[in-house]
Formats: structure tokens, C-alpha cells, sequence
């Protein structure tokens, strides 16, 4: 039996390099495991080996473009059977890293991945739908623990053998349907399930109601005449013919466009692709869902410090919520470079 | 209030001329239930076919399917505010055919409402085994419409939820229709000896018993109650023997519903046969209706809390909407009944697709009871069908409906719905 070939993925601190004082450190690799990858070494047994570790900074492989390709193109160099990413706990930025490494790992080499975070971790709930994620303790205090199931998993991804339910084999839920036929009746089942929460014993829902988290609202502006704003809408306004192919719904892309010195969106420039609501009377006036004419008022009035440069604009219909968390990350980082300091936001 | 049903097990229906039960087949006059269509004007023709399972036949436009019964004792009669005075029903004996179904369908009509509309029956293949009326001897009934009903103007809808006036009308003139062919069928097993009877009542029983409500979303959107088709929005009291009777008609345009499963509704029929046993069933909370504004969603939630809080319930089994903004409605009178400390469960559909979709278009973590009743966008392939009844095409003019389909499973007329006699249901892993 010919020996699996592992590369393990780890940030800068678990790689030894540093903490957040070294989170731009660019990607690398070294030969054998390192770090916690010695453990994982043992959790492997003799039926693969740690070939290589590669690493990155958090801030790095998070902000710089392209870092992620970087990150798998040290990774192919190995020729891997298995990438093992993290496990990240309760990490936010490692956490996203691994989730993007792992499935970029997969698209491009074809190799059994796997990844461990804390369930909370905001990068489980984008990227449990897409690759195996070990749950794991918040701290590196559950690492061999997390190590040894996420080693398990990955031999068995690596010799093609079908993955249990994730109940049953330890990985964060995946949200893959399987129709079937229960044994009884819905009638039984609901008639039992009140009647066990009724009397406090135990029960189990079928479907798990999705976890909603408050955002809390940002603090408001300190003196709006110095600040730089922005206008932002879901309405799916975008310049007329849609060049950029803008979705009318499950919108997968947020587009920027410039309004440097434009004062006005005149009908005949702009229209709405927004697929959830009749669009006739936006398509007449297009400042009735971005307000740039008003906003560039209030900016010759002094009320507001300077409109920022860009509109920035997707379609908020029937969106899917990792990717519309995903457009607020990206385009609060964009405002964030910009020193924008306030959103308009207009939806429909 | 004490209902006897008592079931006469149908096993064969021929189509002769005339009404007749015997020995357990059933024998209908298709030109006497012609000219009982006939006797409203909204009708040009009527057509009465016979179809049973196993038949290479697909039934499409179907509007609503029934359960023929008839009253034998007791006050009023079945399908009240139709076919019989609008007067409390529920108590005394009522006779069903058990097996056989009255099944409408009706091409769209001008102005007609497209919304939820499509829903066929196979009668064989894995739509058979799908569908609950696969399985049922089916009286179909197939309509002409007087083009009198549809003046210049009945086309332009306004509300495409609702369609027009004149095209609602008529669905309720092929409802109203369908009810008196079901209750002329249901006349032939008045002198027959039915083959079990089962009573309904809900007696006073040990105080320490959990009282349950069942609070009911009206699954048709807005169901005819009495012959009376009005929003429910601030909730309103039934009892369970009421829907036996035929109290409750669905309407076709609903997120999904059939008055058969009205008439036989097994989340009540369960909760009344544990009544005294495991619980106090201490009646029936119906609600909801097309809400368009949050304040209307917090009366509409607000009135079903209350409701089953003046029972002084203990817990509540809900039957509710997904899929459209009647989730909210649903979801905040689950949250509120919890948080009068009335334990809930819930039965439900999904509509979500992909991994990425939980399947809820609202939710509380208070509904942490569910019971997953199917997915109704689940695709299904079904077959050819040899014969096509009820209209030449669907709603959606690609399909050809005679060939083999891909169709969601709610197209399916009663495969996905949470009234509660299908197993179907949805793992998520």
C-alpha cells in the first residue's frame, strides 16, 4: 500500500512565525509537519504522511488578490492525495483561509480536503455546505481531539469511501437534503413531539430553524458635514444593458461603478434588474432608488462632507445569505481603503 | 358534540345509469350528475368520467377533490353553506365512501389567477404512488364555462394573486359544483351498512391532562368556512367535528389544501382519538389570511396566541404556510404562544433548494418543534400517460403534459402538504 501524500495547512502563528504582528507574512512552505501538524502526523498513522506545510498570514491570504491562488499553488507543488486546513477554533480570519483554501484545493487538484473550526466561527456557516468541517473546541486546547477526527475523515475521502451522516461520522452538517420516507406518518411523529415537549422529556425537531445574528448598528457619525459617504443599494440599478450581467435574483456578484462627477442617473443610463418587484417605476426615475441627485445636493449644501466616488450595487432578491455576507465583507473592506465613513443604503 | 363516521368501503365504481351502492361498488349516472353541474349557469357542458388507479391517465387543471359524504342523522347536513343550510354541523352520524374521490378540474378561465395553480394526478407510475389520489377511485368531473360568465374586461386582472372577479367566481361555481356531486354520491351509502364507524367527541376528561389546541394556518390561503370565504386574519374557534362534516372547503387557490383532507384530517382525527387518553383536546384555532402589511401580521399573530390562550391551552400543534410571507404570520404566533407558555410543534414543508438555503423564508427560535412534512420543490419525473383529462395543456405552455415531466413536487395535487398523512419528509445533512 503506497503511502498517502498530506499537505497541512496552518496560519502564521501555528506555523510558528509569529501572531498578529506577522499576519502579512506571505505564503510559504516548509518540508514535514510543523506545529500541531506533529499530531497530526500521529493521528494519520502510517497510512499517509505530512509531506509538506504550507502557510500564510491571515491578513495576507484575506486581503491580498490572488493569495488563495498562491496558497494552492505551493500546495500542488507537493502532489497531494489530502489537504488538511487548520483546524482554525474560533479563529475568524484563519477560518475563512481555510475554508477558501480547502475548497480551492479541491476545484483545482481534485484532492480529498478537510477542514475543523468551532461552529461558531463565522466561516463554518459559509463554508459547511461546501467541504467537511471538524467541529471543534473555541481554543487550541481541543486540537488533538479535533486532529484526530479531521485525519480520520480524510483518509477515508482519500480511498473514496462514502461519508456517514454527518451525526454520525462528526462533521458540522452540511445542509444536503435527502428525501425519503419516514417510518411514521407525519401526524404520529408531530402528535409525539408535542406531547414529549409538553411534559419536558426529550425531544428532537426535524429541521433546525436558521440562526439569525443581530448586527449591532455602528455608532452614528460624529459630524456628518466632514464625512465621506456612500451610496450603496440592493436595488439592482445598474447602467442600462446590464454590461456586467448583474442577476435579477441569487445574486452572485456585487458590481461598482463610478460616479465621479455625475450629478444625476438619468433613465435613458440606468436601469433596474432587480427580479423581485415591478421595476417600471424605478426604470423612470433611477434616483427613486439611489438618490444621487439629493445626496449631491446635500454635498453643495455642506450637509454631508463628499459622496464617494463609486456606486456600489447588487440585487438583494432571493439572495443567499452567505453571499450577501460575503458582498458586506468585501465591499466594507473597498469603503474601509476609501475612508468612507457612512452608507446610504437603499433597498426595495 | 358527537360525530359518527361511519366509512362504507368503496371497491369499485362503474359509471351506469344510475346511483346505486351495492355490495360495495358503486354504481354513478354520469348524465344525472351532468345535469346537476348543469343546474348552474356559469356552465355550458360538464363531462363526468371515471378514472382508477393503474389507469394510464394524467388528470390536469385540478381544482379541488372531495370526499363524498352524506349526513344520516343530526343536525344539518355535509358541505353546510353549499349544499346544506349553514348551521352548526358535527354531531349525530355521517356516512363516507371511503376510496372514492370527486376530483374538479377546470381549465383557466379569463382573468384567472396563475398562482400555485398547477396541480395534476397520474394514476399510475411513481406520481400514483406519490400522490394520494393515485390511489383513490376518482369521479372527474370536467367543466365548460358559459362565456356569458366572462363579459369584455374579465381578462384584466389587477391582482394577480387573486385574479379577477369573474374568474373567482367561477372557481366557486366549480367548488359549489363538485360539493353536490360529492354529496349526491355520498346520498347512495345514506341506507348502507357501513363497514366501520368511528365517533368523535371531545367529553370533559381528567384535568391533568396537557389541553392542546391545533391552530391551523389556512393552508388555501382563505378557506370557505360555512360557505363563507373570508379572512380569517383574527383567528376564529372550531371544532374538530366540524371539518368532518365538510365545514371547511378549501380553495383552489391556495399554497396547497384539498377539502378531502378537510373532511379527513388526520392531525385532528389523531388528536381527537388521544383526547382523554394523553391529552385534552380543547379545539381547533383557525387562522390567517393574505396579510399585507406588519401590523396586519401582528393582529393575525397576535389574535391565534390569543385564542389559544383563552383555552387555557398548555400546547399548541400548528399547521402553517411556507414559502411566502404568510411564514411571518405563522412564526410570530408560534413565538407568541411560546411566550404565553404554550409549548408548540409544528408541521411543515420545505421550499428550499441548495445547501445554502435553509428552507425557511422566516423563522423564530422559539419554533424549535418541527416536523418536516416533504419538500415541495422536490422535482419529480413522471411518465407518459397514455390518456390526458381535464384540459390540453398546463399553465406553463413548454410542457407538454401528455409526455414524460419533471415537475416540483407540489404540482402534485396533495403529494406535499402538512395536513399530516404523508410520510414524506426531509433529512438534512
Amino acid at each position: 500500500m503506497t503511502t498517502l501524500r498530506v499537505v497541512h495547512y496552518l496560519n502564521q502563528f501555528f506555523a510558528g512565525i509569529g501572531s498578529e504582528d506577522k499576519a502579512d507574512t506571505p505564503p510559504g512552505r516548509r518540508e514535514g509537519p510543523t506545529g500541531p501538524g506533529r499530531l497530526l502526523q500521529q493521528s494519520l498513522g502510517d497510512r499517509a504522511q505530512v509531506v509538506t506545510t504550507v502557510y500564510c498570514g491571515d491578513n495576507h491570504v484575506g486581503e491580498k488578490p490572488g493569495a488563495v491562488e498562491d496558497v494552492v499553488g505551493l500546495i500542488a507543488e507537493a502532489q497531494p492525495d489530502i489537504v488538511i486546513a487548520g483546524p482554525a477554533f474560533s479563529a475568524g480570519r484563519y477560518g475563512l483561509a481555510c475554508g477558501a483554501v480547502a475548497v480551492r484545493a479541491r476545484e483545482r487538484l481534485g484532492v480529498a480536503v478537510v477542514t475543523g473550526m468551532h461552529p461558531d466561527n463565522a466561516a463554518a456557516e459559509i463554508y459547511r455546505t461546501k467541504v467537511p468541517i471538524v467541529p471543534t473546541e473555541k481554543t487550541a486546547t481541543g486540537m488533538a481531539e479535533a486532529l484526530s477526527v479531521m485525519a480520520r475523515l480524510a483518509l477515508r475521502l482519500a480511498a473514496h469511501e462514502p461519508l456517514g451522516s454527518p451525526r454520525q461520522e462528526g462533521y458540522l452538517p452540511t445542509g444536503h437534503r435527502v428525501f425519503h420516507e419516514a417510518a411514521r406518518p407525519a401526524t404520529d411523529r408531530a402528535v409525539e413531539m408535542l406531547l414529549r415537549k409538553v411534559r419536558g422529556e426529550r425531544y428532537t425537531t426535524e429541521w433546525e430553524v436558521p440562526r439569525y445574528t443581530l448586527v449591532p448598528p455602528a455608532p452614528p457619525l460624529r459630524d456628518p458635514a466632514t464625512a465621506k459617504i456612500a451610496l450603496v443599494t440592493t436595488g439592482g440599478l445598474v447602467p442600462t444593458g446590464n454590461p456586467d450581467r448583474l442577476e435579477s435574483g441569487y445574486a452572485t456578484k456585487w458590481l461598482r461603478y463610478s460616479i465621479k462627477g455625475v450629478s444625476e442617473l438619468p433613465p435613458e443610463r440606468w436601469q433596474s434588474v432587480h427580479g423581485g418587484f415591478d421595476t417600471t417605476l424605478i426604470n423612470l426615475d433611477p434616483h427613486r432608488v439611489v438618490p444621487l441627485d439629493v445626496a449631491r445636493e446635500l454635498e453643495r449644501e455642506g450637509a454631508i462632507g463628499s459622496l464617494f466616488d463609486e456606486l456600489f450595487t447588487t440585487t438583494g432578491n432571493t439572495s443567499v445569505i452567505p453571499d450577501i455576507r460575503r458582498f458586506a465583507r468585501e465591499m466594507t473592506q473597498a469603503f474601509k481603503v476609501a475612508g468612507v465613513e457612512g452608507v446610504i443604503l437603499t433597498s426595495t | 358534540m358527537r360525530l359518527e363516521v361511519g366509512s362504507v368501503r368503496v371497491r369499485d365504481v362503474q359509471l351506469d345509469g344510475r346511483v346505486a351502492l351495492d355490495d360495495h361498488a358503486l354504481t354513478i349516472d354520469g348524465e344525472e350528475l351532468r345535469r346537476l353541474i348543469l343546474e348552474d349557469p356559469h356552465f355550458a357542458d360538464a363531462r363526468v368520467s371515471v378514472v382508477k388507479p393503474g389507469e394510464s391517465v394524467r388528470i390536469v387543471n385540478v381544482i379541488d377533490v372531495v370526499e363524498p359524504r352524506w349526513k344520516v342523522r343530526g343536525a344539518g347536513g355535509v358541505f353546510p353553506g353549499f349544499v346544506s343550510p349553514a348551521v352548526t354541523v358535527g354531531d349525530g352520524c355521517t356516512h363516507r365512501l371511503a376510496g372514492v374521490a370527486v376530483v374538479e378540474s377546470a381549465a383557466p378561465v379569463p382573468g384567472e389567477s396563475t398562482v400555485f395553480r398547477e396541480r395534476l394526478i397520474d394514476m399510475a407510475g411513481p406520481g400514483a404512488d406519490l400522490s394520494p389520489f393515485g390511489r383513490t377511485l376518482n369521479v372527474v368531473l370536467e367543466f365548460t364555462p358559459n362565456p356569458a360568465s366572462f363579459p369584455p374586461g374579465s381578462e384584466d386582472v389587477k391582482d394577480v394573486l387573486s385574479g379577477g372577479p369573474e374568474a373567482a367566481e367561477y372557481t366557486t361555481a366549480v367548488q359549489a359544483a363538485g360539493l353536490r356531486v360529492a354529496a349526491r354520491l355520498g346520498r347512495a351509502a345514506a341506507a348502507a351498512t357501513p363497514d366501520d364507524v368511528e365517533a368523535f367527541e371531545l367529553p370533559p376528561c381528567d384535568g391533568a391532562l396537557p389541553r392542546v389546541v391545533c391552530a391551523i394556518q389556512g393552508l388555501s390561503l382563505t378557506a370557505f368556512l360555512y360557505g363563507i370565504r373570508v379572512p380569517l386574519t383574527l383567528g376564529t374557534l372550531v371544532h374538530p367535528n366540524e371539518f368532518f362534516d365538510g365545514a371547511v372547503v378549501e380553495w383552489n387557490r391556495g399554497y396547497a389544501g384539498a377539502t378531502y383532507w378537510a373532511e379527513n384530517h388526520p392531525l385532528l382525527a389523531e388528536l381527537c382519538r388521544r383526547h382523554g387518553r394523553d391529552l385534552n383536546f380543547v379545539g381547533v384555532v383557525l387562522f390567517g389570511g393574505v396579510t399585507t402589511t406588519t401590523a396586519d401580521k401582528e393582529a393575525c399573530s397576535s389574535a391565534a396566541a390569543k385564542i389559544a390562550g383563552l383555552l387555557r391551552a398548555d400546547a399548541a400543534l400548528f399547521i402553517g404556510i411556507n414559502g411566502s410571507n404568510h411564514a411571518v404570520d405563522l412564526m410570530l404566533a408560534i413565538q407568541k404562544c411560546e411566550r404565553l407558555g404554550i409549548k408548540t410543534t409544528l408541521v411543515y414543508n420545505d421550499v428550499g433548494e441548495g445547501p445554502d438555503d435553509p428552507g425557511f423564508i422566516f423563522a423564530v427560535p422559539e419554533a424549535n418543534a418541527i416536523v418536516n412534512a416533504g419538500s415541495r420543490v422536490q422535482k419529480v419525473t413522471l411518465p407518459r400517460m397514455a390518456r390526458l383529462i381535464g384540459g390540453q395543456r398546463l399553465m406553463d405552455p413548454a410542457i407538454d403534459p401528455r409526455g414524460a415531466i419533471t415537475v416540483p413536487m407540489r404540482y402534485l395535487h396533495s403529494a406535499v402538504d402538512p395536513y399530516g398523512h404523508s410520510r414524506m419528509t426531509v433529512r438534512f445533512e
